[in-house]
Order: structure tokens, then C-alpha cells, then sequence
């Protein structure tokens, strides 16, 4: 059995229109530059070799590579290009097989078309030559990472999001670099391997694969809205919406929650060290941050639910603390309690501010995520009040009758 | 079944219902009366989980409301309310949200797209089913609601005010046989808050009545007469329940003494 080359595929040569509009606009700047040193009856090095233009160059030139980097993701791979997801459910591709309208992962016809753009940066433009390729390469990375997330490949995506950061780190230079970008590309291609292999991914779950065949007409549209009514969507309109049998599970595992939160802490441990940031702006940093943290999950879980009666219902019944409901204010309350103490462990931290500050913060993240109710609880269980649409940001697209 | 035990709520100081006791058999039809602001809507409200009450519970088949994540869910699957103010979204179209509250209740598909079509032909709604619900009258509007809540099959429903929001006389005729066949023939266990003391008196195998926060009779309408001693009509009936005092005020109006 012939096997195919890895590193070789003929579909992946940029789209001819791209190519064409990429020469015209070079072609633009460089016969403008020659027109004006025309005019002027100066000598073509004098404006060439301005900073000015080496600057347009420099635009141009990164600008193609990052387009051709994000035509590469959004035009070979599934979880960019929905109506190839769904062909590719209906037709008998597995992730043993290559993509069939080409790879994602790089092949040599980028390093063409790359090494082109680097030929024209070193001895057209004059500009640094690994520009085109650094601007490539950031913008496919980080668009696979995205992909991780989207894809729900979690344990490549949290990998990423630890190297990531630590790129910025004022000691990571030379080798130690060349280590993490190595890592984050091997991670990257593994992560790629194992995400293509648990497809279909779960937020197809929607999408019916005739929509890769559907015309827009409003039947087809009905039957890939019918195909995958796992949650109560918000168009259904009251009170469907907050009495739906399907609500979205949006509990985190405590696992999860462990890593997301030392994630949040190891990327601001590296943002303090990358910016050297004061000392004394630490507490106060913890502190905003706890307060606004939450007033945001208490307005998450308040939203369109109420106390089953008032404060003023609450003296006259002498039900002053309403369990089933007050229960909501105990996690926002821990995490500015927590906020408070953290801060005044971070003032007295010392040359361990950094350490200390993204400790915090990983802690109250922590807080966060685990505190109870999980919003599924508070919203099946919880002693409140749904209130009707009106105050409901979707009010304009719902008509009371 | 449906079990509503001590049930007891207020609006700040205001109390509207006050320890509210029902037991509504499987299959039967109640219909909830009482004057306007009496806490009818509150209590379809409590039953239905919109609200939970400051005392007091609600069960459902035998699982109790907002006991668990697991009971609720199972209620939620068992039960629809209309209520009185419904919001539909006015971009899609009839026949689509219709699709997908019917999607939201895991009716399977073949049997949900046919059921859709019977309902919106005997609503006449066949011409509109495919219109933005936006071009649709306040009446079709009422009556999608009505399709919604009986698109969804769930052996519960319970409905604040069917018959008004400017159905047209086929349309109430039309509901008033549905809501018998489910309850006769379907055992569906119907829950309905009514105004319209006609469509009570053919329809309901019972009769509460709801006065001054309190749940005054609860019986059938043979009951309620025995009870207050009337043989007359629901109306009748229920003035003697509700405002016993206005035959006397009416009689001191018309017969006052000449000057």
C-alpha cells in the first residue's frame, strides 16, 4: 500500500485570488515608492531605505504571512469550517485517514511560500527576514491552541496555556526559548493527533449534517435546529426557557478547577515578573479583583431569579435568613473575605510579592470555581423566583402577547 | 398527581396565600377560580416551579418540587405551564419554535412534525405556520402559545387563563375539546385558572375557589351546591361562595325606600 508523504500535500497552495491581491498591493507600495522617487528626481535608495517604508514593508509582509498562517487553519480544518465538519460526519473519514481536502499541520509547500515572503523581506523590503516566518508561525500556534479549547482537547490545551506564558519570562532567552517553542510545537502536534481522533467534537452536537447541504431555505433551517436540542435555547421565550427539562451542565470538575485556577495564577505570576510591576500595587490588585470576581458570579447567578419574597416579607414572616436563597451570597462572600486576607499576606510578601500575589489569585480563582451552588443546583433547587423577560437582554426578540 | 401541602406565600408584607392544600388526582381536570388578584397566578406559579412558596411544598407524582436536581428535572419532563403572558419569539416561525419546544421534550421527531400539523390545522393556523410569529394576530399568537404547551405532551399542564388574549370562538370550542379528550381519554392532569365560569362548568371535574388568600371550596360543582345550598348555575354558586353578602346588596339597590 502506497503511503503518503507527511509532509506533502498538492491542495494547500494559498487560493490564486489571495496570491493576486497580495502582488497587487505590494506591487502598489513599490510602484508608488518608484513613481514618487520619479517625481522628486531623487535617488531610489534615499526613500527605500527609510524607516518609514521599511515599516509598510514590514506590514505588508507580516500581514500575508499571518493571513496565509489563518487560511491554513480556517480553510483545512474542521473545527473552523463548519460545513466540512459536517460532510465529514456523514462520509466514512477517521482520524487514521489524511484530511481529505488537505493537512493542517505545516507541509513543505509553506516553506515555499513562506521562504518566498522571506526572500522578498531580505532583498526587497530590506527588512528582518524571519519576520514573515516568527508572524506565521505565532499565528498558527496560537490558532491551534484556540482550536484545543474549542475542540475540548484539555490536556493539550492546559500544557499550552502553561508554556505560553512562559515565553514572556524575563530569564527565558536563547535555548531556554528554543525549548519552550519546541515543546509547544510537539505538544501542539500531539494535541492535533488526539483532537482529529475524537471527532465529531461536542459543540457539532447542533449542527445536522445537511447543513452542508442546506440552501438556507427555512425548512432546511428547521431541520438542523431539530437534530440537537440539548439545552433550552434562548429563543424558546417564556417561561419554556427557565422551566426547560434541559438545562446546560455548566459544573466544572474540581480537577479541572485545580488546573484552570493554577493556570490563572502562573499567568499572572509571569505578567508581574515580564512587567516588574510595583509592590505596592499587589494588594490592592488582589483586592479589585475578589470584589469584582464576585459581584460577577453573584449577578451570573441572580440573573432573571429573585428572593421568593422581600426583605420587607422576610421581617413580617421573621424568616430573616432564607437558606434555599442566601445560600448564593456565601461563595461571593468567601472570595472578598479571602480577598481582604490575601491582601494583606501579599503586602507583607516581601521580594516574594510575585509568588505570593499569583498564589492568591490562583486560590480565590480556586474559590470561585468550587463554591457551591453549582448554578445547576441553584437554578433546580434553589428557593428563589423566576422573574418573567422583561428585564431579559433578548426582550427585543420576544413579544409579549 | 399532584399534592400541594400547607402552602403559604406573601409579597413583601402583603400575604396572598395562605396555607393552600390540594390533592388533584391523576386525569382530572381542576379548574382554579377566584376574584381578580386573589392569588390564582400564584399559585399556578408555585405549582408549575416558577416561584417557591415561603411555606409549604408542592409534589408531583409523587416527587417533590425543587427537592433535588434529579426530581426537578423529572418534573420539568412531566409538566407544562402556560401562563397568562406568554413570550414567543417573534423571528421564528410558527411551525420551528413549535419544532423546538417539541425538541426541548424529547418527542420524537416524525410523530412531533405530525402532531405540529394537526395542531396548527385544527387552530387555523395552517396559512401562518410558516410566517414570522411577528405577522401573526394577538388571537394566533395565543393560540401558538396554546400549541406550545400542547405540542410538548407532558402528563401535567397547567394553564393560567386558556380561553382569553382574544381567541376566536372555533379556537375556544376547539380547546375546550382537546382539554376534555386529554383529560378523559389521555388521564393528562390538568390544572387550569379560568374566569369564564361556562367553560368551568362543562369542563372541570373540579372546582377550588380561592377568597381572601384562603382556599374557601374545593369540590365538584354537585359538591359546591350541596354545600352552599344553591341550586343554581357556577355563578350562582360561586357568589355565594365568594361574595355571599351581594344577592342582599343587589336587593338593597333596586328596592331602596322611596323619599
Amino acid at each position: 500500500m502506497k503511503r503518503a508523504l507527511p509532509f506533502h500535500s498538492p491542495n494547500v497552495w494559498p487560493p490564486a485570488p489571495l496570491v493576486t491581491l497580495f502582488f497587487i498591493i505590494y506591487a502598489m507600495v513599490v510602484g508608488g515608492l518608484g513613481l514618487m522617487e520619479l517625481r522628486m528626481g531623487i535617488a531610489s535608495e534615499v526613500l527605500s531605505d527609510s524607516q518609514e517604508f521599511k515599516k509598510i514593508h514590514q506590514v505588508i509582509l507580516g500581514a500575508a504571512a499571518v493571513v496565509y498562517a489563518l487560511y491554513r487553519l480556517v480553510r483545512f480544518h474542521p473545527a473552523c469550517n463548519r460545513p466540512y465538519a459536517a460532510w465529514l460526519m456523514l462520509s466514512p473519514w477517521t482520524s487514521a485517514r489524511p484530511l481529505p481536502l488537505g493537512p493542517v499541520h505545516p507541509v513543505w509547500q509553506d516553506a515555499v511560500v513562506i521562504g518566498l515572503l522571506t526572500a522578498m523581506a531580505q532583498w526587497l523590503a530590506h527588512v528582518d527576514p524571519t519576520l514573515p516566518v516568527v508572524a506565521f508561525g505565532l499565528t498558527w500556534l496560537v490558532g491551534m491552541t484556540i482550536i484545543m479549547a474549542i475542540t475540548r482537547t484539555w490536556p493539550a490545551f492546559l500544557a499550552l496555556g502553561f508554556l505560553w506564558p512562559a515565553l514572556i519570562l524575563p530569564g527565558v532567552t536563547g535555548w531556554p526559548g528554543m525549548m519552550i517553542i519546541v515543546g509547544l510545537i510537539l505538544i501542539i502536534l500531539l494535541g492535533h493527533r488526539r483532537s482529529l481522533q475524537s471527532f465529531p467534537w461536542p459543540f457539532l452536537s447542533n449542527a445536522n449534517p445537511l447543513a452542508a447541504v442546506a440552501s438556507g431555505r427555512s425548512g432546511q433551517n428547521v431541520e438542523i435546529r431539530i437534530e440537537g436540542v440539548e439545552v433550552a435555547p434562548s429563543y424558546l421565550g417564556w417561561p419554556n426557557l427557565v422551566l426547560s427539562p434541559k438545562i446546560r451542565d455548566r459544573s466544572i470538575a474540581d480537577s479541572t478547577s485545580f488546573c484552570l485556577s493554577a493556570l490563572a495564577g502562573w499567568w499572572l505570576y509571569c505578567v508581574i515578573e515580564c512587567s516588574e510591576m510595583d509592590s505596592s500595587t499587589g494588594p490592592g490588585l488582589v483586592f479589585v479583583f475578589a470584589f469584582v470576581a464576585a459581584l460577577l458570579r453573584l449577578a451570573l447567578y441572580c440573573s432573571n431569579v429573585g428572593p421568593p419574597f422581600s426583605v420587607l416579607g422576610r421581617l413580617a414572616s421573621g424568616q430573616l435568613i432564607q437558606p434555599g436563597f442566601d445560600q448564593v451570597f456565601l461563595t461571593p462572600l468567601a472570595v472578598i473575605l479571602t480577598g481582604i486576607a490575601g491582601g494583606m499576606v501579599v503586602k507583607h510578601s516581601g521580594s516574594w510579592y510575585a509568588s505570593a500575589t499569583s498564589c492568591v489569585f490562583a486560590s480565590l480563582w480556586l474559590l470561585l470555581f468550587i463554591g457551591g451552588p453549582t448554578r445547576q443546583s441553584w437554578i433546580l433547587t434553589g428557593r428563589l423566583r423566576f422573574r418573567t423577560p422583561a428585564n431579559q437582554a433578548n426582550s427585543q426578540r420576544l413579544r409579549r402577547i | 398527581m399532584i399534592k400541594v401541602t400547607d402552602v403559604s406565600h406573601h409579597f413583601g408584607l402583603r400575604p396572598v396565600l395562605c396555607h393552600i392544600n390540594l390533592d388533584i388526582p391523576d386525569g382530572h381536570l381542576v379548574a382554579l377560580m377566584g376574584p381578580n388578584g386573589v392569588g390564582k397566578s400564584t399559585l399556578l406559579g408555585i405549582i408549575s416551579g416558577l416561584i417557591t412558596p415561603a411555606k409549604g411544598h408542592v409534589e408531583i407524582n409523587g416527587l417533590w418540587r425543587r427537592g433535588s436536581e434529579e426530581s426537578e428535572l423529572k418534573i420539568r419532563r412531566q409538566t407544562t405551564l402556560l401562563t397568562d403572558h406568554p413570550w414567543l419569539p417573534e423571528f421564528l416561525t410558527a411551525r420551528e419554535w413549535l419544532l423546538a419546544v417539541g425538541q426541548l421534550y424529547d418527542i420524537d421527531a416524525d410523530h412531533l412534525m405530525d402532531h405540529i400539523v394537526r395542531l396548527l390545522d385544527l387552530f387555523e393556523l395552517a396559512d401562518k405556520g410558516d410566517a414570522p410569529i411577528r405577522t401573526c394576530s394577538n388571537g394566533q399568537k395565543k393560540k401558538i402559545a396554546i400549541c406550545g404547551a400542547l405540542v410538548t405532551e407532558t402528563p401535567v399542564l397547567i394553564l393560567d387563563e386558556p380561553f382569553t388574549g382574544g381567541l376566536d370562538p372555533s379556537a375556544i370550542l376547539a380547546l375546550r375539546r382537546v382539554l376534555k379528550h386529554l383529560a378523559e381519554s389521555s388521564k393528562v392532569t390538568i390544572v387550569m385558572a379560568s374566569q369564564i365560569p361556562e367553560m368551568v362548568e362543562l369542563l372541570a371535574h373540579r372546582i377550588a375557589i380561592l377568597s381572601g388568600t384562603h382556599l374557601v371550596a374545593y369540590d365538584t360543582l354537585d359538591g359546591l351546591r350541596a354545600q352552599t345550598g344553591c341550586s343554581g348555575s357556577l355563578p350562582e354558586v360561586f357568589e355565594k361562595i365568594v361574595h355571599p353578602q351581594t344577592t342582599e346588596h343587589l336587593e338593597r339597590y333596586f328596592n331602596r325606600p322611596k323619599a
